[in-house]
């Protein structure tokens, strides 16, 4: 990432991840946390939420991601979940098109917990599948793709269970979500939108950039005393102006002991 | 469907006490199905939304019938008199209310703090200082904020400096070890109120302050020294986050620490499923004692566990607790558009300082009377993420089985009327402690809901000390301590500057 400048200050973001099991939420933001990818991802285990900057000309954004970790497979998803959450990215996987009716309806439920102002970016995830039989990418995958729970019935197929060691050749058919199709939905639900991949790398950057471009800052940056209650009460915004928060880990500093 | 028929742990109930097990057992590598029959998180400590208070107050006061569920009948016979205002003028903004189904606040040196921190759930859920505690003075009809802590007492002008002296001895004896003092020797049964008065010479005011305001006794016959022990936790809690002893959580407080819990645990794997896809039936003990078993709406079999956590309210007849008696508690609580008095800044601003905007939090005690019992009131704003701006959460409740009485407190707390109430009265059972459990050796974990007297002050941290005894007898002499740290974690997610 660009260097360090002292002088602007990070935002921090929370973005909440949303989509169908296996449809690739954890790769995607493995590629752009860490800029790798991992064939043989487990459903989601042992993160509570990673963080990442994105720096653009004249803002840092710091996004603080939340990946569902399995609640959503019963749409059992907390209000915790999507509270303050200012960016969502709703996943589907270009290979499935159940996938893409999991991700509206996902859209629905953000429109219906989420803040208003949320920017939700839709991701048709996968893109590396069909290159070639897209005709404009024209090389074939050099990997097997991935074993995907395929047969499985299409309203019991978010089987959390990794998928066997990229077994199953090619049975991941060629593309089932047109671009158009997609497209023409995430622009009548006014949401930003993207064909990626995250074992290709294909666009992942460009999904946070261009989410960190579109978040209407005023309506996340602490304002000091405000009264704008969102930011006063954010543990994250601790430190702006609201005396009253406190962040429990602090404490250890403060453990000396009582008035007395 | 689930993935799987047999499970490590079956959860009951998304209260915080199971919460805490469900976070700790994943996260100690046990497979865990958590699941609640309602639709919100949280159970008897959940934060609801003005709408999701009304369908829960409208629920618990129908008729109940045979076909119910022991959840179900459980919750008409624990609740009563449940009733709500319409929204009214309050409908468009219904979802950004989180009010709270346990009231109560967190000593910031307790056990639920300590299990915050080291579960990383404090990273979910946030907290603020509590603003003030108060004591109702009839005499002046206004509350009269209690000193808490040394500065506040040389601060207070409205106690003489003999009576500084006084309180300042009583309180730096409340911090000390007590146990062995002469003072104390012989008197551990004599009521702290008469304690304090005889021991210190402590005005009957300055006495009914600590013991009201500063040990948050319930009447003047609780023991000194059990009220005294509370009383040394709370005063030692001052200063390690603040100038004050207790925290309030965001959104509710303890429905919301539930869901960072939950989260956790959904993080370190654990399966969720609400509502009615997750009432249980058919709970059966295995013969040999070694698992559960029991069946949901939500999959097609009978699901088995080698542990079954819950509330008595889940299970059936034959297997619940034996009940040594009922606490009933009336609860009020209200949203009011004016600013409650009690949140009136501290003083008056001096010259060339600023104006204060006032207070966000506070707690008013109001003491028993030989009519009345001693009632309490929770009173929060916008900050603490409970409501809209401009506007308050007024919680009240005491322990008296009759709603109404709660009315003129109200309308002391809040003079200028309220928008929206909530009224219900609770019996909470207290069961028979568990005889010291053997780890292991029981497949049925069964937790104890809070049925004490000090619900404001004691509560979450009875839910944390519930959480971790059932983790203890599940996990037992596991490998894995009580969210202990893997040897070789680190904390990768942070590793960014701030
Ligand atoms: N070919 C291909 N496979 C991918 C891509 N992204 C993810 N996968 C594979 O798809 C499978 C599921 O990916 P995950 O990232 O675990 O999906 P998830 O949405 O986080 O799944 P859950 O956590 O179970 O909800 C894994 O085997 C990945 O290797 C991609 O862009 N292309
Ligand atoms: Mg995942």
């Amino acid at each position: 990432m660009a260097s360090e400048d002292p002088s602007v200050k990070a935002v921090q973001v929370k973005l909440v991840l949303l989509g169908e099991a296996a449809v690739g939420k954890s790769s995607l933001v493995l590629r752009f946390v860490q800029n790798d990818f991992n064939e043989n991802t487990s459903p989601t285990i042992g993160a509570a939420f990673l963080t990442q900057k994105c720096r653009l000309e004249n803002r840092v954004v710091k996004f603080e991601i939340w990946d569902t970790a399995g609640q959503e497979r019963f749409h059992s998803l907390a209000p915790m979940y999507y509270r303050n959450a200012a960016a969502a990215v709703v996943v589907y996987d270009i290979t499935k098109a159940a996938s893409l009716e999991k991700a509206k309806a996902w859209v629905k439920e953000l429109q219906r917990q989420a803040n208003p102002n949320i920017v939700i970016a839709l991701v048709g995830n996968k893109l590396d599948l069909v290159e070639g039989a897209d005709g404009e990418e024209a090389s074939t995958p050099t990997e097997a793709p991935e074993a995907a729970d395929e047969d499985a019935p299409a309203d019991e197929d978010e089987d959390g269970t990794p998928p066997p060691p990229a077994a199953a050749p090619a049975s991941e058919g060629p593309r089932q979500v047109s671009h158009a199709e997609a497209k023409a939905y995430a622009d009548e639900c006014g949401l930003l939108f993207f064909e990626a991949s995250a074992k290709a790398g294909t666009n992942v950057q460009d999904v946070f950039t261009e989410i960190a471009k579109t978040i209407p800052l005023d309506t996340i940056t602490p304002k000091p005393a405000a009264g704008g209650a969102q930011n006063r009460r954010s543990a994250a915004n601790a430190a702006a102006g609201d005396a009253s928060a406190v962040n429990l880990g602090d404490g250890a500093a403060a453990k000396k002991g009582g008035c007395c | 469907m689930l993935d799987s028929d047999s499970y490590d742990t079956v959860i009951l109930g998304t209260g915080l006490a199971q919460s805490i097990a469900a976070a700790a057992l994943a996260k100690a590598g046990k497979s865990v199905l958590h699941l609640d029959p309602n639709e919100y998180y949280g159970g008897a400590q959940a934060s609801l939304t003005l709408d999701e208070f009304a369908t829960w107050a409208a629920e618990r006061s129908e008729q109940p019938t045979d076909a119910d569920d022991e959840y179900t009948s459980a919750q008409h016979s624990r609740y009563e008199s449940a009733s709500t205002t319409p929204l009214g003028s309050l409908a468009p903004d219904r979802r950004r209310y989180a009010l709270s189904l346990f009231p109560s606040l967190m000593a910031s040196r307790g056990t639920l703090v300590g299990t915050l921190i080291a579960s990383d759930v404090s990273k979910y859920v946030g907290f603020r200082l509590l603003d003030s505690v108060s004591l109702w003075d009839d005499a002046k009809g206004a509350a009269a904020r209690v000193p808490g802590s040394k500065e506040d007492v040389f601060k207070d002008k409205s106690v003489s400096l003999p009576d500084k002296r006084r309180l300042m001895k009583a309180l730096l004896f409340a911090a000390g070890e007590f146990e062995e003092d002469e003072v104390l020797k012989g008197h551990e049964e004599e009521p702290l109120l008469a304690f304090l008065t005889r021991s210190f010479g402590l005005s009957q005011r300055l006495a009914e302050a600590l013991t009201y305001a500063v040990a948050h006794a319930s009447s003047p016959d609780e023991p000194a020294l059990p009220s005294l022990i509370r009383a040394r936790r709370y005063i030692r809690s001052i200063g390690r986050y603040g100038p004050r002893a207790f925290l309030v959580g965001q959104y509710g407080g303890a429905g919301e620490v539930a869901q960072g819990f939950c989260r956790a645990c959904a993080v370190f794997g654990g399966t969720y499923i609400l509502g009615p896809d997750a009432v249980p039936s058919d709970i059966t003990v295995a013969n040999d004692n070694a698992s559960v078993s029991l069946k949901i709406p939500g999959h097609p079999r009978t699901i088995t566990a080698t542990h079954l956590v819950c509330s008595p309210d889940f299970l059936p007849a034959s297997l619940k607790p034996e009940s040594i008696g009922t606490k009933t508690t009336a609860y009020t609580v209200a949203v009011v558009a004016t600013r409650p008095p009690v949140l009136a800044p501290a003083n008056a601003a001096e010259e060339g300082e600023e104006e204060e905007e006032g207070d966000d939090t506070a707690v008013l005690v109001f003491p028993p009377t030989d009519t009345t019992p001693l009632v309490r009131a929770l009173v929060m704003g916008e900050g603490t993420g409970s409501c809209p701006q401009g506007q308050w959460v007024v919680y009240l409740w005491a322990e008296t089985g009759d709603v109404k009485s709660l009315q003129p407190f109200l309308g002391k707390v809040a003079p200028e009327g309220v928008s929206w109430q909530a009224s219900y009265v609770e019996h909470a059972a207290q069961a028979k402690p568990a005889a010291s459990e053997e780890t292991g050796a029981s497949p049925l974990v069964i937790l104890e809901p809070y049925a004490g007297p000090h619900l404001l002050t004691e509560g979450l941290d009875w839910e944390a000390a519930q959480g971790e005894r059932a983790f203890t007898a599940v996990a037992g002499d596991d490998e894995h301590g009580f969210f202990e740290k893997a040897e070789d974690e680190d904390d990768e997610e942070d590793g960014d500057d701030e």
